[in-house]
């Protein structure tokens, strides 16, 4: 049996755990993230947030 | 580190290069870029032309689904009614179809009249209005070269815009200190603006600001912030709400604010390309390209290495601007402001202890504190390695559906933001009631929420709905369905489809038996009604349904295939079912209306007589599983959650199918034996495994658009077609492995016929280049039991026959791509 103080290698995903994260507080930023993965095509789901130009509105 | 390419999604056409007033504070002609003078004062109808097209073949390269176009000066106005009509109906001309085209002209107001707004009206041209407050303010600065006083000619034309409010997009308002920040704040506010915003003077650290205080913007907006906050915030300041929503981890509203990456490129009237138009107050010639819209794409202009350094977020700023707290909102402030000769942008800005001081007050205000990046999902590297292998068991496939929980949590949060109250992109659907249901059971009965979200169609209907923005009304029917199983007392309005209403996990009630539905009774795409459904101690009743009295599904898991289950005899309730093999369930799905996503067509409704065949072919293969192919066993039990009945396949070949939303589902129609199903329920499962590997972890470049040979395809096939072929045949090979032994003749041909297909694939995968270096760990996973298997002995003639085979297949093949080719 290995030490028990060993850490095991972890993998990390860029996909943001929202298990616990109530779901009326689920973030627009993190659910964008994660619909841009598994959406790609999704017309709904900007790809990139980009900065809106400054001198009109 | 390689950053993704940014396409350009706003533009801003200079159409005049001149202006009718003489601000003293204008960017354009008082500050160092002198390059207005050499430009022709209004854009040619050829260089509108070309912008048109440039525009266009970026959108189409891209696949840009929505852009904004802002036709800006100088003044814009001083191009004439005619001239800017021509200009508006040369771009939706050349973009509406092919994007939604987001178009908008920045004035001064002094010309705006009935003409400009009928042009702007039959155009579809949104009007922003620049606007210094109130009298007082406005006049400091916003006067004819004269010294005439403008403010009673923009007045006017802001009257005008309040009249055609589909017209009126908002103020925005350059900052003076010297100016009392209230009475700004006020005369803007009684305009009724849909959108104000406050514009730091352009400045750099060459050539500061005006400032009788150490932070005199901050203090002057601090006191605007806190009279908008008292009333409400009822008028949108962009300002505040960018730094509110990137304290909340949001994107930006505003390129002044945030770390987003800049998207936009100005086109002068001479055609010339070039980069933010506030860089003219850093030095002459500042925002300049070299490129011009004649001459060049804008693919080209994109790779400008000004263009460039606005897209480096974090990365892109000063060591100052790293370390400090509040850089998720302040991003460095406006790109132009971080100016100073010698060091160039690498500076903090020109404002920065103003925006830290505005920022902190208003995080502190509104109890904000700098945004925490919530923990990511972690895989150790041996239940990967466990996966790669083909195999996964309990703790593996685990790892893989609590991952699943994320996703479509985040699916849900998106189809509500998607549904919300601004309109959003599903008008017509009510949803307000059903999140705020889900919401507060997902704090009383989590595991009721988890339950129903974990149905397999529900991740599939939220993805379709994200897509299309159809069938919004059915997060209602999702909401009922966990109210139902919660037991609480709820009255939500469910859609109807296909006269039915549909309760995720639990059943089907005919509410309207004349509704229509597609083929084998799966509703069509066509929106139903709704019905008012009210639910009570987990039953619940329909309004109208035409029976009285309630239905109580049956929430367990232990109802069998066999008879009507929960709410038995209630006319018109058809409950799901389960399948049952020792101690694995499964559902029989046969009422979702969002099942029928896969290759083949659902089934309809069962009749009793059919759901018990499948439950005999389900125990029977169930059986086999864990008697010949016990590696799989507790994979399948832990992640096979769902069973979805196909019609039969044409001339009665077996049909199998999984569609990568349907975490947990595999579709089948019935085989005739239960080899058959194991072996379908194996080689399905293996594609359910890698599209939840692939919803997490990258194991190659989704760019890499080649197409490759698969032994068992006579079509070449992207990366991820043959990785995940590859992958179900892994286990498809391992199956007549063993199989072998009990059907001797069959089971070598098709053991020899496999391994060899799987392991010529592995190596065309490992060759591809085009694999992660996880994905390339995950296929040297994958080779180590095809690689053994090839040493294991079969009898000649099977070897001969798989030789055979795939000699065939590559020869057909080569031909056919080679015909292709030519």
């Amino acid at each position: 049996m290995n030490a028990t103080g060993e850490k095991q290698a972890e993998v990390a995903s860029d996909v943001r755990d929202l298990r616990d994260v109530p779901l009326a507080l689920v973030r627009q930023a993190e659910f964008d993230e994660i619909v841009r993965r598994i959406l790609p095509d999704s017309p709904d789901v900007r790809r990139v947030q980009v900065a809106a130009f400054n001198s009109s509105i | 580190m390689s950053r993704p390419f940014v396409p350009f999604r706003q533009f801003v056409l200079k159409v005049h290069s001149r202006c009718d007033l003489a601000c003293d504070h204008c960017y354009v002609y008082e500050h160092a870029d002198q390059s207005w003078r050499g430009r022709p004062k209004v854009i040619s109808d050829e260089t509108v032309s070309w912008t048109a097209a440039r525009i266009a073949e970026h959108v189409k390269e891209h696949g840009l689904d929505r852009v904004h176009v802002v036709m800006h000066g100088g003044e814009p106005l001083l191009a004439g009614p005619g001239r800017l009509g021509r200009i508006a109906a040369e771009l939706r001309g050349r973009l509406d179809g092919f994007c939604e085209l987001d178009l908008r002209i920045h004035t001064n107001g002094v010309l705006l009249d009935e003409r400009f707004c009928e042009v702007f009206a039959e155009h579809g041209v949104k009007v922003g209005v620049s606007l210094d407050g109130d009298r007082a303010a406005n006049d400091r600065h916003r006067r004819f070269a004269d010294g005439r006083s403008s403010y009673d000619r923009v007045i006017r034309a802001v009257e005008l815009l309040r009249t055609r409010p589909e017209l009126y997009a908002g103020l925005l308002c350059t900052i003076d200190v010297a100016n009392d920040p209230v009475a700004v704040y006020r005369g803007l506010v009684a305009l009724d603006p849909p959108r104000i915003d406050f514009l730091l003077p352009h400045a750099t650290w060459d050539d500061p600001p005006p400032r009788p205080s150490p932070t005199a913007y901050a203090d002057w907006l601090i006191t605007i912030f806190e009279t908008w906050v008292a009333e409400g915030g009822a008028t949108p300041v962009r300002m505040f709400e960018s730094i509110i929503r990137t304290s909340a981890g949001e994107p930006s509203l505003t390129e002044s604010l945030g770390l987003q990456p800049s998207d936009l490129v100005v086109i002068e009237t001479d055609g010339s390309y070039e980069q933010a138009d506030s860089l003219k107050t850093a030095f002459e010639g500042a925002p300049g390209t070299g490129l011009h819209v004649l001459r060049h794409t804008l693919d080209e202009v994109a790779g400008h290495t000004g263009i460039l350094a606005r897209q480096q977020g974090l990365d892109g700023l000063c060591d100052a601007c790293r370390a400090c707290p509040v850089v998720d909102s302040c991003g460095g402030g406006l790109y132009a402001h971080r100016y100073r000769t010698g060091s160039g942008f690498a500076n903090p800005s020109v404002f920065s202890a103003d925006l830290f001081k505005l920022i902190t007050h208003v995080r502190r205000r509104m109890k904000m504190h700098t945004p925490t990046r919530t923990a990511t999902h972690t895989v150790p590297s041996t239940v990967i390695d466990t996966l790669a292998s083909g195999l996964g068991g309990q703790d593996e496939v685990g790892h893989l559906a609590e991952s699943q929980r994320s996703l479509r949590r985040a699916l849900l949060a998106a189809v509500n933001s998607a549904a919300g109250a601004d309109g959003g992109a599903f008008s017509g659907a009510d949803t307000a009631a059903a999140w705020e249901l889900i919401s507060a059971l997902d704090g009383t009965h989590p595991q009721v929420v988890d339950a129903v979200l974990a149905h397999p169609y529900v991740r599939v209907w939220a993805t379709e709905c994200l897509r299309d923005g159809r069938h919004a009304g059915h997060l209602a029917n999702v909401a009922a369905a966990m109210a139902i199983r919660a037991g609480v007392t709820a009255a939500l309005d469910v859609q109807v489809l296909a006269g039915s209403v549909h309760l995720p996990t639990l059943g089907v009630l005919e509410v309207d038996p004349g509704g229509t539905a597609g083929p084998g009774g799966v509703p069509g795409p066509e929106a139903g009604r709704t019905a008012r459904l009210e639910t009570a101690e987990g039953a619940f009743e329909v309004a109208g349904d035409g029976h009285p009295g309630a239905v109580t599904p049956d929430t367990g898991d232990d109802r069998g295939a066999g008879g009507e289950g929960g709410g038995a005899g209630r006319p018109g309730w058809h409950p799901v079912r389960r399948l049952r093999a020792g101690d694995v369930s499964v559902v029989l799905e046969d009422t979702d209306p969002f099942r029928d996503c896969h290759q083949w067509p659902a089934e309809g409704r069962l009749t009793d007589d059919r759901a018990q065949d499948w439950q005999r072919a389900f125990e029977r293969a169930w059986a086999l599983i864990e008697a010949e192919h016990p590696g799989y066993a507790p994979g399948l039990r832990a992640g096979l959650t769902t069973l979805m009945p196909l019609t039969p396949g044409p001339e009665g070949r077996e049909v199998s199918s999984t569609a990568r939303h349907a975490f947990g589902a595999v579709a089948a129609a019935l085989p005739e034996d239960p080899a058959t199903l194991a072996l379908l329920l194996i080689h399905e499962f293996q594609h359910v495994k890698l599209g939840a590997i692939l919803d997490i972890l990258d194991l190659y470049d989704e760019k890499d658009t080649r197409l490759f040979h698969a032994p068992w395809r006579e079509d070449p096939r992207p990366l991820e077609g043959l990785l995940q072929g590859t992958y179900a045949h892994l286990a498809v090979t391992d199956f007549w492995r063993v199989r072998r032994h009990a059907v001797p003749e069959r089971g070598n041909e098709q053991f020899a016929r496999w391994r060899r297909h799987t392991a010529e694939a592995i190596e065309t995968l490992a060759a591809s280049g085009a694999l992660t270096p996880l994905g390339e760990r995950f296929v040297a996973e994958m080779r180590r039991p095809a690689a053994a298997w090839l040493d294991e002995p079969v009898p000649e003639a099977a070897a001969a026959c798989a030789d055979r085979s795939a000699r065939d297949h590559r020869k057909k093949w080569t031909a056919e791509t080679s015909a292709s080719h030519q």
